[in-house]
């Protein structure tokens, strides 16, 4: 069973995400920080990040970055969430190291299947 | 002369010794031969006389006779000689002038006295000769014609006298004779003198006329050509007189006058022409005066025989010639009719002087004339002097205004960097009065402290011939308080050719201040505009944020991951889930259209192939067109590519083509892709219903929905066009129109630049669709 880190900071959208993971039959922690999402995930790393850019503290970019200048985080799969609908954010995204990039609003029938996409099929579940 | 005088005294003293022999011998003759008786009877009769003493001569006493006779006879004849010689020198005496040698009497009766007188002489001397031979036989008789002899002598002498007297008398009478021819030839010549005199005096008063009439300054050439030919014409008492002046070209001769003498009148003009007449017009301009006493025999006359002196009668012609310097002007020409006629020297003379007077009016009109021209040209000169004047005076007035109103300072400094004058607003801005500053230095009156250098770096510069231009340049005032000033030098020269340096300075605090309140406006529009633009960004975030778990959990309620719904509540919750998909779409077109039109809507430019975009375009509307049973053709080149924002381009080209499908009912849509040569051209064709000329009205008007019969099911947000030709005009350059025909189909047209344009030209467009 795989483990997912979320890090967002609306808790309706928190949720939503982690009903659906859950669902899935991955194992899901979250942060509703930038810091705290850092922290976990530097902490106890996670299979994968599912990473709101738009966050209270410190906005997802500098999360992605600081993820990935950790050893440990170098490698975990990020999968970007955001409502910046807009040419240039997924550049910018994937340019500091995210893994995927998923536009929100999310779609419960498809979303599950765009992070597989990525992390691939969870074989433990 | 000596040998005369000699001779003289010779026969003087033979006479003597003759006279002094004979009376010493009379008493010899009285006593020896003639008896005094007979000396009574001598007078009563010569013959008697001479036949007594005939008697009383003797044959030995022949040879003596005729020996005293000799002598006497060569005496005589010496004495004759002496005579001739005496009257000569008398005559010479009498009248030195005249020559004797050929002398000759006229008066006839003169003439017989002088033969009659020397007959008588060579008569009395026969008779004494015969007297002598016959009666010299006596004393007494011998005495007689000695007494006899001696009365010849003294009668030959008186007679020699008188006929000397005679003579002069004859001289004197030719001398008369003489005097009268020559007092005759000294009157006719007189005659002729006073001819000529009075001819002279006519032609000088004529002239004299002329002169006065030419000298009159109002008199116009042509009239004075009419006086002289009608003086000319008097006086010389001539037909035709005519005064003919050349044209410019020397080639033609123009008649400007001829006055007929007896009509009275003036005739028409003529023209004679150079190469009719070589040889006139060559004799003319060779001579002063071509006197022509017989036109017939004249050289120059020739080429008139034929035709114009017959016509006119003409015998004779005096043409005089107008010089001027070495210009020929003109003629005037007196045509003499019927027969010959000798020109005088005076008349000669006379047209020569007419000729002279014509060159005289020529110049005095062309000098008039060229005083006029002067006249005018000095009253031109002095208008425009006054004009001059006149506008000088204004521009100095206008230029004095401006120094005095101007709102900026001026001032202008000599060499030695004095004020020399300086304006009122000068005066206010620095505080000094004009009064007070003319005279002192600008260093002293305008340099603060601390600026001298580099007051004197720009003066050399202006010094040297540069401007300066605008320089920002701080002020000392009279308060000692500082004012920075936009200074303009250069250095000009005065009419004395002096040079005056002219500084122009503005007040540039308020300039300043404003500037800094501009840029301070900026500052603030920009953060606006950095406000809105966050807003925009924040508005995307936060309309989307619950929408997001709005979708979200529809999604999941809706697929029964949270339990199994019955249909009521699936359907009811469907209709949720598509308006809630619907405001999401609405919110990102909104968001959209605002940040066009703010200029905030990134960009990404790449190039790409066209093919691929018309590609992902077929497969996201290939359900629609399955679902609505319409074909769908694309025609794209293979290997065509755009640089340009590939994800704009593909969202423009979807929302034209699922409007086509979404309004096309049966049939086809076609999207062909044509490459033109500045612009790719995609024409997407339907078979729809159409759309009517209000419809294309408000085609790409937001929130405009073309009202049709088709109840169109899929949910449209009512900007999709509008945010197409937003995208397509603002954002990449291009353009889009519509061609339609209610239901027969519509055709949208698009075309776009292969390079999209720079964000600084999309920006000047935004502005420009702004207003």
């Amino acid at each position: 069973m795989k483990t997912a880190l979320i890090i967002e900071d609306n808790d309706n959208n928190l949720e939503l995400i982690r009903f659906i993971l859950q669902q899935a039959g991955y194992r899901v922690r979250f942060a509703m920080t930038g810091l705290e999402g850092v922290q976990q995930a530097l902490a106890i790393p996670p299979d994968f990040i599912v990473l709101d850019i738009q966050l209270p503290d410190i906005n997802g970019l500098e999360v992605l970055k600081r993820i990935r200048a950790n050893a440990i985080g170098a490698t975990v799969p990020i999968i970007a969430m955001t409502s910046y609908a807009m040419s240039g954010d997924k550049e910018r995204l994937l340019a500091a190291g995210c893994t995927s990039y998923i536009e929100k609003p999310i779609d419960p029938m498809t979303v599950i299947a765009q992070i597989e996409a990525v992390i691939g099929k969870d074989s433990t579940s | 002369m000596v040998l005369k005088q000699l001779l003289r005294v010779v026969c003087a003293v033979s006479f003597s010794v003759l006279a002094i022999s004979v009376v010493s011998a009379y008493p010899f003759f009285q006593n020896l031969i003639l008896p005094p008786n007979h000396l009574s009877t001598l007078t009563a009769s010569t013959s008697q006389q001479a036949q007594s003493l005939l008697a009383w001569v003797t044959v030995y006493k022949m040879q003596l006779t005729m020996a005293m006779f000799l002598v006497l006879a060569i005496l005589t004849f010496a004495l004759f000689i002496l005579d001739q010689e005496f009257r000569a020198r008398l005559r010479h005496k009498l009248s030195p002038n005249v020559d004797h040698n050929n002398f000759q009497v006229s008066d006839p009766a003169l003439m017989q006295k002088i033969t009659l007188s020397r007959l008588g002489f060579l008569v009395a001397l026969i008779a004494t000769f015969i007297l002598i031979t016959i009666t010299y036989q006596s004393y007494v008789n011998q005495t007689i014609v000695i007494l006899w002899a001696i009365s010849v002598f003294v009668f030959n002498l008186t007679g020699t006298y008188f006929f000397g007297s005679l003579k002069r008398a004859h001289q004197m009478e030719r001398l008369v004779n003489k005097l009268h021819t020559h007092i005759k030839n000294k009157d006719e010549a007189q005659e002729k003198l006073l001819q000529a005199e009075q001819r002279l005096k006519q032609q000088s008063i004529s002239l004299a006329y002329l002169a006065s009439t030419q000298l009159n300054k109002h008199t116009e050439p042509e009239t004075f050509y009419q006086a002289l030919v009608k003086q000319s014409a008097e006086t010389l008492n001539v037909a035709r007189v005519s005064v003919w002046l050349y044209s410019d070209d020397k080639q033609e001769l123009i008649c400007h006058t001829l006055y007929d003498l007896k009509s009275q009148r003036y005739l028409s003009e003529q023209v004679l022409y150079a190469k009719e007449l070589p040889q006139y017009f060559g004799a003319l301009a060779k001579s002063r005066v071509v006197a022509a006493d017989d036109v017939y025999q004249h050289s120059a006359t020739q080429e008139f025989l034929s035709d114009y002196f017959p016509s006119h009668q003409i015998g004779a012609m005096l043409d005089a010639t107008i010089w001027h310097d070495d210009e020929l002007m003109g003629v005037i020409c007196h045509e003499h009719v019927g027969g010959t006629r000798a020109w005088t020297i005076d008349e000669q003379n006379y047209a020569g002087s007419l000729a002279d007077l014509a060159r005289l009016t020529i110049e005095l009109h062309r000098r008039q004339q060229v005083e006029t021209d002067l006249v005018e040209h000095r009253e031109n000169f002095e208008d425009m002097l006054k004009s001059r004047t006149a506008s000088i005076e204004s521009n100095a007035k206008l230029f004095r205004f401006l120094v005095e109103r101007a709102p900026v300072t001026i001032l202008y400094m000599n060499a030695a960097n004095e004020v020399i004058e300086m304006n009122p607003e000068a005066e206010r801005i620095s505080g000094y009065r004009r009064e007070d500053a003319i005279g002192k230095t600008y260093r002293e009156l305008f340099v603060p402290d601390g600026h001298i250098h580099d007051y004197d770096k720009y003066f050399r510069e202006v010094f040297n011939g540069n401007k300066i231009q605008g320089q920002e340049m701080l002020i000392r005032r009279a308060d000692g308080s500082t004012i920075e000033l936009s200074v303009s030098r250069s250095m000009e020269l005065d009419a004395e050719g002096n040079p005056v340096i002219i500084s122009i300075g503005q007040d540039i605090s308020q300039q300043k201040a404003l500037e800094v309140s501009l840029i301070q406006a900026r500052e603030a529009a920009e953060s606006a505009d950095r406000i809105k633009s966050m807003f925009v960004a924040s508005m995307s975030h936060e309309l989307r944020t619950p929408l997001n778990s709005i979708i979200g959990f529809l999604g999941v309620v809706l697929q029964g991951m949270s339990g199994e719904l019955n249909p009521k509540q699936k359907d009811q919750l469907g209709r949720a889930y598509a308006s809630s998909k619907h405001l999401l779409s609405l919110i990102s077109d909104v968001i959209d259209i605002s940040k066009i039109e703010a200029g905030f809507l990134e960009t990404h430019q790449d190039t790409f192939l066209v093919k691929n975009v018309m590609d992902e375009v077929a497969n996201a509307v290939q359900h629609l067109a399955v679902e609505r049973n319409l074909a769908l053709m694309i025609e794209c080149p293979e290997h065509l590519t755009l640089n340009s924002d590939r994800k704009r381009i593909y969202q423009v080209v979807l929302n034209v083509v699922s409007n086509a499908l979404k309004y096309t009912e049966t049939g086809q849509v076609k999207v062909v892709l044509t490459p033109l040569d500045e612009v790719l051209e995609i024409m997407v064709e339907d078979t729809g219903i159409g759309i009517n000329d209000e419809g294309l009205k408000k085609l790409f008007k937001p929130f405009e929905r073309v009202d049709s019969r088709l109840k169109i099911k899929t949910l449209g947000t009512g900007l999709g066009l509008y945010l197409t030709h937003k995208i397509l005009t603002l954002l990449l350059g291009g353009s889009i129109e519509v061609k339609s025909q209610v239901e027969k189909g519509s055709t949208f047209t698009i075309r776009l630049p292969y390079q999209m344009p720079t964000l600084e030209a999309r920006k000047s467009v935004n502005i420009l669709e702004g207003q």
